[in-house]
């Protein structure tokens, strides 16, 4: 028996960022990953697929997306270089498979607890999508002081959330 | 070193080369694929966080364009999309959005027609939406102790200190805030709740009795103290729905119901709404038949059909219809509209998708995957218009 429509939507939401994520991974743009996200949950409810277990709609939607995400970059920028499909499906493939609510939930609850000049620099790189050197010349800083602040940033707030979620 | 290669990788200035030596490190290497998940979990994570926070670029304009007055006449003036309220303290509320008759004394806020909304932060990033005829007073150190003496708003609110939750009182119940988003209306002798996520606590007041209801579940609290007070699943919509008009619809639909005659089917005639203020607080009037349900009509997607049936005496006048939508975990998605057009005296059939709609409130709102549909509004806008409507039907 196939998924109902209901199941359908709870489950491509429960999955959401990491769905998006594989489409981002590839454009590297936040309106597509959206829009890519949106259009493969069009799809999914209009049933041509049917599934029967959420994981195999997951797992459809991941590589739809990466899909989708390439046909985007090819009709935007021609000329494709991001990562292998192989790569890609890799990445995807290692999500843990839980709903993301709570490790959503526990990220924000980190992001609020940021300094004020951390949270910026997310900002700018990833709400605005400004590129690091621009960063780097808005903030006064060095372009590998930029890549240093973000790196350590993300490695700081998985620790975080990993220990939100362990308590 | 692999690090700042992910970051230009997902940045978009990596070379070609950058990028083949990236692949064989991820090939082999568990640790860059987890810190390149996380990163982009974090990046869209913090998209998100601030596309909710901030009206985007091209949303700064947020009235309706039909008609164009609206925008001037409106007695909040929304310049660059954001009014700071200056009273109770001058902070703690923001009006980000607004659409409408929308009335603010320096406590209250007043919403007045079927059509008109406002979206307001709180200081605590807390966002709450009130949609047709509404009424909220707002008090406390952080604007969260709400009043809501008629009407629906929906709240999204932010996680709340244990000491000091954020809380709703209607004229019969009090909803105390656990969790995130839900929607509250006050109706004549009762108050519902719906939570698309998290967890209010609703406590009657005739007796004090309460529930806890959890996401997906809704509860309604009225002056009988005999009834029980407990929670239960959402009724489910249906995808298909329609409304005739042979016999009297239910109470919550506006308009004058007119009996089958040889004039016509059985039908709604207009009754008049408010559309807007001017700047003097005179009422502009809308000539309206609406029908609005807080825990949804019917569940619609993009491609679902709208078929509306009406007519016009004068059909020059033209009408509107919008819908009222949310997303299925209860947050507002938007007001979605399209210009009608009569063909003639005659009963003339709108039949579209949904899809047509266009985001009216948010401007440039765009429908969910699946979305629950609370207002269907049908107006026009001159007395001479004496609009009727005879069906409404989603498929």
């Amino acid at each position: 028996m196939s998924l109902s429509q209901e199941i359908v939507v709870r489950t491509l939401l429960a999955a959401r960022t990491k769905i998006s994520a594989s489409a981002w991974l590839v454009t590297r743009d936040v309106q597509a990953a959206e829009d890519i996200f949106q259009n493969l949950s069009v799809k999914a409810l209009a049933g041509a697929t049917p599934f029967e277990l959420e994981a195999q709609l997951v797992s459809w939607a991941h590589i739809t997306a990466r899909h989708e995400a390439l046909n985007w970059i090819r009709s935007r920028k021609g000329r494709v270089v991001c990562l292998d499909d192989v790569v890609l499906s890799l990445v995807a493939e290692e999500w843990e498979e839980t709903p993301e609510g709570p490790r959503l939930k526990a990220l924000r609850g980190c992001l609020d607890g940021l300094p004020r000049d951390s949270r910026q620099i997310l900002d700018l790189r990833y709400s605005e999508e400004r590129p690091c050197d621009e960063i780097a010349k808005t903030l006064g800083l060095g372009l590998d002081a930029v890549y240093q602040r973000l790196s350590r940033l993300h490695r700081a707030l998985k620790q975080c959330t990993e220990q939100r979620l362990a308590t | 070193m692999n690090d700042a290669l992910i970051l230009r990788y997902l940045e978009g200035t990596a070379t070609a080369e950058d990028v083949a030596s990236l692949n064989e490190l991820l090939k082999k290497d568990a640790d860059a694929r987890g810190l390149l998940r996380t990163a982009a979990f974090q990046a869209l994570t913090v998209a998100d966080l601030r596309r909710a926070q901030v009206p985007r670029r091209d949303e700064t304009a947020r009235w309706n364009k039909w008609p164009l007055a609206a925008a001037a006449a409106v007695l909040l003036v929304v310049a660059a999309g954001v009014i700071w309220l200056t009273r109770p303290k001058p902070e703690l509320l923001t009006v980000v959005h607004s659409t409408g008759a929308v009335t603010w004394n320096g406590s209250t806020l007043t919403v007045e027609g079927a059509n008109s909304a406002a979206e307001l932060r709180l200081i605590d990033g807390s966002t709450l939406t009130l949609a047709g005829d509404s009424e909220a007073a707002f008090g406390g150190k952080r604007g969260t102790e709400i009043s809501l003496r008629r009407g629906s708003i929906t709240v999204e609110a932010a996680p709340q200190p244990r000491t000091q939750p954020m809380v709703l009182r209607t004229p019969t119940a009090e909803a105390e805030v656990v969790g995130t988003c839900f929607t509250i209306s006050a109706q004549t002798g009762q108050t519902m709740v719906t939570v698309g996520s998290g967890k209010v606590r609703l406590r009657r007041l005739v007796d004090g009795a309460s529930a806890d209801v959890a996401e997906g579940r809704m509860a309604v609290a009225s002056l009988d103290a005999t009834a029980p007070l407990e929670s239960r699943a959402f009724p489910p919509l249906v995808s298909n729905w329609s409304q005739t008009f042979d016999a009297a619809p239910p109470a919550i639909w506006q308009g004058q119901w007119v009996a089958p005659d040889a004039a016509g089917p059985g039908r709604l005639k207009n009754v008049l709404d408010v559309s807007y203020r001017r700047k003097d607080g005179t009422v502009v009037p809308a000539y309206v038949v609406s029908a609005r349900d807080p825990s949804g009509i019917t569940t619609i997607r993009p491609d679902s059909i709208i078929r509306v049936k009406w007519r016009l005496r004068t059909p020059s006048v033209g009408g509107l219809l919008l819908i009222s939508v949310l997303h299925p975990d209860g947050r507002f998605a938007g007001n979605f509209q399209i210009n009608l057009k009569a063909e003639g005296e005659g009963w003339t059939v709108f039949s579209a998708p949904v899809s047509s709609l266009a985001g009216a409130y948010p401007e440039g709102a765009r429908l969910p995957t699946l979305g629950r549909v609370t207002l269907v509004f049908v107006a026009c806008y001159s007395p001479k218009g004496e609009l009727e409507v005879a069906e409404v039907r989603f498929e």
